[in-house]
């Protein structure tokens, strides 16, 4: 059954679409990438799949007993965050702020949950360290155990690998595919990498001149796949 | 003419309108025979300014102005500027002692009788500005009409530091 | 030294230096809480666009002859507080300029109108005490050291209440939103409090240097500490530290309030940025 579904979604900020006629959805235990090149309204998309934005037409609905609540982020870093002084574990617990409503701290069940939740992404070693200290890498698992702890059900990462060096991405990579398979979140990732895409997708979204939806299969057969390998071996 | 109409002014909350107003507890208690005082006077002295910072002296003038009830019948020593003023409407001269603040943009004139007033101005006073040193007893009097305080300081000495 | 203390213990018996004392410990506390966030969010700047709106908000109040012109400077304060934090990302003038523009169109609407209609016999002291906060925070009556001290206390409570929700909301509004977090409403309460801490503010150090009393101990708290908690602890430990010492050495020295502490709290960040610089941070 569908937990994210778009009918004819424009995206878009202040009322001026940059994208539209978008139809599409979203399976439990799916792993969809979103891609496109810089510019193509890949990060309006996810953001107003977060609800961040309002769609600017159609709509997006959550069925499945999805929440909105229950999408966890890997935003891009902003400049804020990089030289912001709060520990590994701060910002970790950080992600069950959603859980709280208005009790103003956290329970022992949900530091718990934060700390299984470093467990998940081996950032536990570095729990007392300074976020700022450490490497892109490390940062990025940190998010990412923040985002398990928003939520089990969705992920949605916004080019999770950018800044990183290879061998971090493909660690990051892993780890991703792991929290996939074995934990089955389902599993959005916004990014320009069509290596990865082709590895690990269910499915993919690609955002360009021409919209294609569809499995892994199916956009290696797509006239977009071509057009792109085109471009890449002449 | 702003300055001399700050003295006609009087005592009426001259400070500064933001520093807003006054201070109800009672006022400190008397001291000064324990304190730093050097002045061989000081022992008849309830208030001795002269021993302050510009801090506290300011503040503490803005407490007599505000709250003159409870400084009445002290004996206050302080030191300032001379200041002199004509009211028309009384064909007299007023004689002040002016402090200011820290960073000297506010200040306050507290009036003072010399001994029994008699002393004639401008022969035996001294020029405007001039330092001085003032002795004299708190006097408060509520004017019926306005009724704001006529603070000053009676049967005041007056010693010009040079 | 021993004269010093005595000098001290002389002044400590009059009762406005002991209230002075009191408010200015619990605004320090006050400004170097909501300091930390501000300085991460890059909103520095806001605390002294606000302070020189609450001057003009001032100038409206003495000219209007108010009792008590705190009614009417907090909600005008908080109102374009609200403006600016809330509106400002969306706006088509963006965050710097708009401050900009507001902070120095109040401040000379304020002197304007001052000058215009003018109400006390003494407008340059009145002025420049507003500006600066020369002596202010030793002429206070007693209602205002107990309304100080309430609001003040309000703001630690509603601090320490709110500190995890503001953590998430000032480490990544997005992820916080995303998530389900209500965070027009924690920038709408963000807000109202940094409205109030300023106007509370220039009581101590005049509406000039109000930013100063806000970034200081928090920029001097960054380069010491780690985690968000210490980070917070330490700036607030600073704060009081450096305005009790400003205090203290201007009545003594018969400097102004204001500038004494702020001069405090920057000899504060230079020793802190040394101390970080030798030991390799």
């Amino acid at each position: 059954m569908a937990q994210i579904t778009c009918k004819k979604l424009a995206v878009g900020y202040g009322g001026q679409a940059v994208l539209k006629n978008l139809s599409f959805s979203v399976q439990r235990g799916d792993c969809l990438y979103i891609l496109g090149e810089n510019g193509c309204g890949k990060t309006t998309l996810m953001k107003t799949l977060l609800r961040l934005l309002p769609p600017v037409g159609g709509s997006v609905e959550f069925s499945d007993g999805l929440s909105p609540n229950d999408i966890g982020y890997l935003p891009q870093q902003t400049l804020i965050q990089r030289d912001f002084p709060a520990s590994v574990s701060e910002i970790v617990l950080s992600g069950c702020q959603n859980r709280c409503g208005l009790r103003p701290f956290y329970s022992k069940a949900e530091k718990a949950l934060a700390h299984d939740a470093m467990a998940k992404t081996d950032v536990l070693s570095l729990a007392g360290r300074c976020y700022r200290e450490l490497s892109g890498g490390q940062q990025q698992r940190v998010l990412l155990a923040r985002a398990l702890c928003a939520a089990r059900k969705v992920l949605v990462l916004d080019e999770p690998v950018s800044g990183l060096d290879s061998q971090a991405a493909a660690n990051l990579y892993q780890l991703i595919q792991e929290l996939h398979r074995e934990e089955g979140v389902t599993v959005l990732v916004i990014s320009h990498d069509l290596s990865a895409a082709v590895q690990s997708a269910t499915h993919i979204l690609y955002l360009g001149h021409s919209t294609f939806f569809g499995t892994r299969q199916e956009f290696l057969r797509s006239p977009q796949w071509s057009a792109l390998k085109g471009v890449r071996n002449p | 003419m702003k300055r001399i109409f700050l003295l006609l002014a009087l005592c009426f909350l001259t400070g500064c309108a933001s520093a807003a107003v006054s201070d109800s507890s009672s006022a400190a208690p008397a001291d000064s025979s324990s304190a730093v005082s050097s002045a061989e006077s000081a022992h008849a002295v309830d208030y001795d300014l002269t021993v302050m910072s510009s801090d506290m002296v300011y503040a503490t003038i803005y407490q007599m102005i505000t709250e003159p009830e409870q400084y009445a019948g002290k004996t206050i020593r302080m030191q300032g500027l001379y200041y002199a003023a004509y009211a028309e409407q009384k064909f007299q001269y007023y004689h002040y002692c002016i402090v200011t603040d820290a960073l000297a943009c506010c200040a306050q004139g507290i009036e003072f009788v010399w001994d029994d007033g008699n002393h004639v101005y401008p022969d035996e006073y001294p020029r405007d500005n001039a330092p001085i040193t003032v002795q004299g007893t708190f006097s408060a009097q509520k004017e019926e009409t306005t009724g704001n305080w006529y603070c000053r300081l009676e049967n005041a000495s007056l010693n010009v530091n040079e | 030294m021993s004269a010093l203390i005595q000098k001290l213990e002389f002044y400590f018996q009059y009762p406005f230096v002991q209230y002075a004392l009191i408010v200015g410990v619990l605004i320090a506390l006050c400004s170097s809480l909501l300091g930390v966030t501000l300085v991460l969010k890059r909103f520095s700047l806001i605390g002294d666009g606000l302070s020189h709106v609450a001057f003009g908000a001032m100038a409206i109040a003495s000219v209007l002859h108010l009792a008590n012109d705190l009614l009417l400077v907090l909600p005008i304060t908080i109102l374009c507080a609200i403006v600016l934090l809330c509106a400002g990302q969306n706006t088509r003038i963006c965050g710097d300029s708009a401050i900009a523009m507001l902070s120095v169109s109040t401040l000379a609407m304020g002197y304007l109108l001052m000058n215009l209609f003018a109400s006390g016999p003494n407008l340059s002291g009145d002025v420049c005490s507003t500006l600066f906060g020369s002596t202010s925070i030793l002429t206070l009556t007693s209602d205002e050291v107990a309304l100080c001290a309430v609001l003040s206390l309000l703001i630690v409570i509603l601090f320490i209440l709110f500190y995890n929700k503001l953590f998430a909301v000032t480490f990544d509004e997005n992820f916080a939103q995303a998530t389900g977090l209500h965070v027009r409403r924690s920038n709408l309460l963000i807000a109202v409090v940094i409205a109030t801490v300023i106007v509370l503010a220039m009581n101590l150090v005049g509406s000039l240097l109000v930013s100063a009393l806000i970034v200081f101990p928090a920029l001097s708290a960054m380069r010491l500490c780690k985690s968000f908690l210490s980070v917070t602890i330490c700036s607030a430990l600073l704060s009081v530290f450096c305005a009790l010492t400003g205090i203290l050495i201007s009545i003594l020295a018969g400097t102004p309030v204001g500038s004494t502490i702020v001069a405090t709290d920057l000899g504060a960040f230079c020793i802190v940025y040394v101390i970080a610089r030798l030991s390799g941070r």
